[in-house]
């Protein structure tokens, strides 16, 4: 399979270069006539490199270059980031990030090697999700009210599992501390797995996860949803409340993929793969891809995207400074 | 009998032609990617993950289960050949296997694991096909002091990896822990001890501290035994298959080593891991003459290859039955089936009764064409040990170097595998094992990671490591074995002592 | 004094060595108490122990008898960890093709008996067929040719 997937690239480059003449004018006339890569920072798996494989998959498809992931993992994004914009911004290297890298990293870490506006160019959000406040189903809690009702009566000690410490879970887990007025007992587990695995077991009574890891334990019926941490309800189920109804205005969030490239490639490559994109996440079956996972499918404008990660940056930026949530 | 007609089912799915297609080509691609030191099966399931989508699920699953567990049969190749571990599940292997390579005994200890291998694996899907559900609610149960517990049970077994001194083995495995704490702190975020490297933020790179004190160091140290020889040292080739009193002698080792990894692969977390690592201390524990061990004894190399083939094929039973995936390759594949639109679960049981027992089904088929693939392999792959080194150690470093660099596509790791090839080379010559160092490394983060967790959510009470039954379980047990370890050395040393 | 067990005693130092390295950074962490630990707590510790352990083998080793060190060939050593690190250094800049012929030619010269045709031939061959195994079949993203 791979063998043919490389004669097949072999035989399109060699088909571009036969025409290289022809184009040469606009900067996005002819693009892409080599492969792009996407790079991921992160390990293979999980949301952003799947989200990054299924538009990888579906751009090669509808232009006939290969289109490559380059998972470059480690240092909380900084490695992969770092790697893009270090990169020639020529559109034949993009990155797919998430909310970690622009949202929490700069409200958590004191300096990183790396700035939105200075360094890159947003193209567009490929992917939104909720994320979820679950509670083992044997906890006699049915509403946010209750489970905050609970942890004012015991502060302290109702536990709560994330996917990590400074992970957005975390920092949304501070958020409702800071808003309600309350404090859960924070407990830390290595990925969204394991964390909503230990509240289906029942060894902490709360979760907050991404719900795409929660589902398989939700439609199980081991952990029980009090509410949905978007603006809007999910569509996967549409009686979970958000936490803005269920008497937490402040709090909203969620977790986003979306697609990046370095500051400086020429405008008209970024619309080209703007255009394509947006058309990619019309198809049926790539929003059906990320519907599995919870997900609905992005692709605002650019200067959209831009504007949004900003805002929600600046918000997640409030709440670690109010909760002291920063690396030792 | 409902079993009969659920494994009737499954065969009917599996034996379909395109199903039995997809599953040669899984189990082919796993043993190239786990003959090539690095690549490891998650990276070559993630690559897959988009021709997956235009495959029928349980086609797609069949496929991306056979690299897994395909992966596991090609990685102790590579141990038993040139001594590099592809994955921590054959850092045991290495010891008696390589041994055994060394003695011109490569062609018997190959065959010996592909025979484990498929016994084991054969053994371990029954289990998965008629006690999933129960033994999928044993992985719930299983609370961080349980965990830690293990973990400790785990690393006391460690020191009997080693041949040599027990102060030393005992020495590499707090070494192991403390490269272990390299990284981001779970709790706190803090980083520890990385030097405000980046790529030091998710810790020691694994394969580049394996392959460095393995590979690389064994190479530095088989060069210069040549350079102060002087001769050229081929093993004869020798027999290619293990005899059939060797097999007899291997039969009840492959039963325990079986028994061992279905029960530990099941456990999400660690669990798998630490199957090789038991089945080993348990074979060197009860069987007649020990002193064999770590000598080139093919009792071990047939237990500790049966236990983690085993724990590959259980470690699909919280997948298959919870959704919980017990490591990162089953975190993908929980990702290929919900991209396909099915939710891994009880309900996925019950609704696609197709699903789970098709891919049951062919689980067996899969080992089945491992052994018919692996077999004649074995021939080849002693052949390649004729070849003169000076010809075969660039290519051992070559492949160590790619391995190594693609799993993060940073420079960096390899400058982390010229410093333990060092570290290696040097402590190979004051006469350390890096086994145990490497079975710490592996478990210290974990072991820290779930005490101070137990402590987190019992709020400080440390009474909770012995108020859980398995917890105080695991705890006696650790300790029953370092007495029985402790107490014949204390002996031997007084002896010596004696003597002298 | 002689010392009796020398590689008994310096593996001994060496640990020691590394054991109080680990303890004398973890300081810079948090320790807590055992309910309560800290991020420095467990590498203190173990510090602490392999410290320990490392004296238990240095101390006896300087009146028991014992193997003395072995002899160094630097030759083998020295090549092969400049080979990874002139490889390591070159792969992005150049290309994995270049880097990895390069890296072949110069860990050859770790053998006296390579001769120079053996090491360009193997060169050539080695790295066409990981190019065709690692990047073809395989699939990984490695840049072959120099990033012009």
């Amino acid at each position: 399979m791979r063998i043919l997937m490389g004669l097949a690239s072999v035989a399109m480059v060699a088909g571009c270069l036969l025409n290289w003449d022809a184009h040469a004018q606009s900067p996005a006339d002819g693009y892409p006539n080599k492969p792009i890569r996407i790079i991921v920072p992160f390990a293979p798996g999980g949301i952003v490199d799947t989200s990054a494989r299924v538009i990888g998959q579906e751009l090669s498809k509808r232009w006939g270059q290969q289109v490559v992931v380059e998972n470059r993992p480690g240092g909380n994004g900084f490695i992969g980031v770092v790697a893009t914009i270090k990169s020639p911004a020529d559109g034949y290297t993009l990155l797919m990030a998430h909310t970690g890298e622009f949202g929490v990293n700069p409200a958590i870490f004191p300096d990183i090697p790396y700035d939105l506006d200075r360094d890159l160019a947003p193209i567009t959000m490929i992917n939104e999700a909720p994320m979820v406040v679950v509670v083992n189903s044997n906890v006699p809690v049915k509403t946010i009210s209750e489970l905050l009702a609970l942890a004012r009566a015991k502060p302290g000690t109702v536990g709560v599992s994330t996917p990590g410490t400074g992970s957005i879970n975390h920092l949304v887990l501070e958020w409702m501390n800071l808003a309600a007025g309350v404090k859960f007992l924070h407990v830390p587990y290595r990925g969204g797995a394991p964390a909503i695995t230990a509240t289906a077991g029942g060894e902490v009574p709360a979760g907050k996860a991404a719900l795409g890891s929660a589902m398989p334990h939700i439609k199980s019926g081991r952990v029980r949803v009090l509410a949905v941490t978007t603006a809007e309800r999910s569509f996967v189920d549409q009686s979970w409340p958000t936490l803005i109804e269920s008497g937490i205005p402040e709090v909203r969030s969620s977790i986003w993929a979306g697609l990046f490239a370095p500051k400086g490639v020429p405008q008209p490559i970024i619309e080209k793969l703007y255009a394509e994109i947006a058309k990619i996440l019309q198809q049926p079956d790539v929003k059906e891809r990320f519907a599995a996972g919870g997900g609905v499918p992005g692709g605002m404008r650019p200067e959209v995207f831009g504007a949004a990660i900003r805002q929600e940056a600046a918000s997640l930026k409030k709440v670690a400074t109010a909760a002291g949530v920063k690396p030792e | 009998m409902d079993i009969l007609s659920n494994l009737a089912l499954g065969f009917g799915v599996a034996i379909s032609l395109q199903n039995l297609i997809y599953c040669f080509v899984g189990v082919f691609l796993g043993t190239l990617i786990g003959v090539l030191p690095g690549i490891g099966p998650v990276a070559t399931v993630a690559m897959l993950l988009p021709l997956t989508f235009n495959l029928s699920p349980a086609t797609a699953m069949i496929m991306l289960a056979g690299i897994y567990y395909g992966a596991q049969y090609g990685g102790s190749t590579t141990a038993i050949l040139v001594n590099i571990p592809g994955e921590s599940s054959s850092v045991v292997t290495t010891i008696d296997g390589h041994r055994m390579a060394k003695q011109g005994r490569a062609g018997p200890a190959l065959g010996m694991a592909a025979i484990a291998s498929f016994v084991a694996g054969s053994l371990a899907t029954l289990v998965v096909a008629l006690f999933s559900p129960p033994l999928a609610e044993i992985a719930l149960k299983f609370g961080p002091a349980d965990y830690f517990s293990l973990m400790v049970f785990g690393l006391v077994g460690a020191v009997v990896l080693a041949r040599g001194s027990l102060r030393k083995a005992i020495a590499m495995v707090v070494l192991g822990l403390l490269l272990g704490m390299v990284g981001t702190d779970l709790n706190s975020g803090q980083q520890r001890f990385t030097f405000g490297i980046p790529a030091l933020a998710e810790g020691i790179s694994f394969a580049a501290l394996a392959m460095g004190m393995f590979g690389v160091a064994e190479v530095i140290y088989n060069l210069e035994q040549r350079a102060a020889v002087r001769q050229v040292n081929v093993p004869s080739i020798g027999r290619i298959l293990p005899t059939l009193a060797e097999l007899w002698q291997c039969m009840w080792s492959i039963m325990r080593g079986t028994g061992i990894g279905a029960v530990l692969g099941i456990l999400p977390g660690g669990g798998a891991l630490l199957a090789s690592f038991a089945a080993y201390t348990v074979e060197k524990k009860v069987a007649r003459a020990p002193k064999d061990f770590g000598n080139g004894d093919i009792r071990g190399v047939a237990a500790p290859e049966a236990a983690n083939n085993a724990g590959a094929q259980t470690s699909f039973i919280p997948m298959l039955t919870l959704g919980v995936p017990s490591n990162p390759t089953m975190a993908l594949m929980i990702g290929a089936l919900m991209i396909q639109g099915i939710q891994p679960g009880p309900q996925a049981m019950l609704q696609r009764p197709e699903l789970f027992w098709g891919i049951v089904a062919s689980m067996w088929i899969g080992n089945l064409f491992l052994l018919l693939l692996n077999l004649p392999l074995v021939g080849l792959w002693v052949r390649l040990l004729a070849v003169p080194y000076r010809l075969l150690f660039p290519a051992i470093l070559m492949f160590c170097c790619i391995g190594v660099y693609s799993i993060n596509n940073n420079p960096f790791d390899l400058f982390q595998l010229v410093v333990f090839s060092a570290l290696g080379y040097m402590l190979l010559k004051l006469g350390c094992e890096p086994a145990p160092l490497i079975l710490g490394l592996v478990l210290g983060p974990m072991m820290e990671e779930y005490l101070r967790r137990a402590l987190l959510i019992s709020l400080g009470d440390p009474t909770v490591l012995v108020t859980s039954p398995l917890s105080a379980f695991f705890l006696i047990a650790a300790l029953g074995l370092l007495v029985s370890i402790a107490v014949p050395a204390i002996r031997n040393q007084r002896e010596v002592a004696m003597k002298e | 004094m002689r010392i009796r067990s020398q590689t008994d005693f310096w593996c001994g130092v060496l640990f020691f060595a590394i054991g109080i390295a680990f303890m004398v950074m973890a300081r810079n962490y948090r320790l807590g108490i055992a309910a309560r630990m800290g991020p420095g707590f467990f590498p203190m510790w173990l510090g602490g122990t392999l410290a320990g352990l490392g004296l238990l083998l240095a101390v006896p080793a300087i009146v028991r008898s014992g193997a003395t060190l072995p002899s160094l060939q630097p030759r083998p050593l020295l090549t092969i960890l400049t080979g990874i690190v002139v490889f390591a250094l070159l792969l992005q800049p150049l290309g994995f093709v270049a880097a990895a012929a390069i890296l072949i030619v110069v860990c050859g010269f770790a053998d006296p008996d390579m001769r120079p045709v053996e090491s360009i031939g193997l060169a050539i061959l080695l790295t066409a067929f990981s190019v065709g195994v690692f990047v073809i079949l395989l699939g990984l993203p490695l840049n072959l040719w120099p990033n012009l």
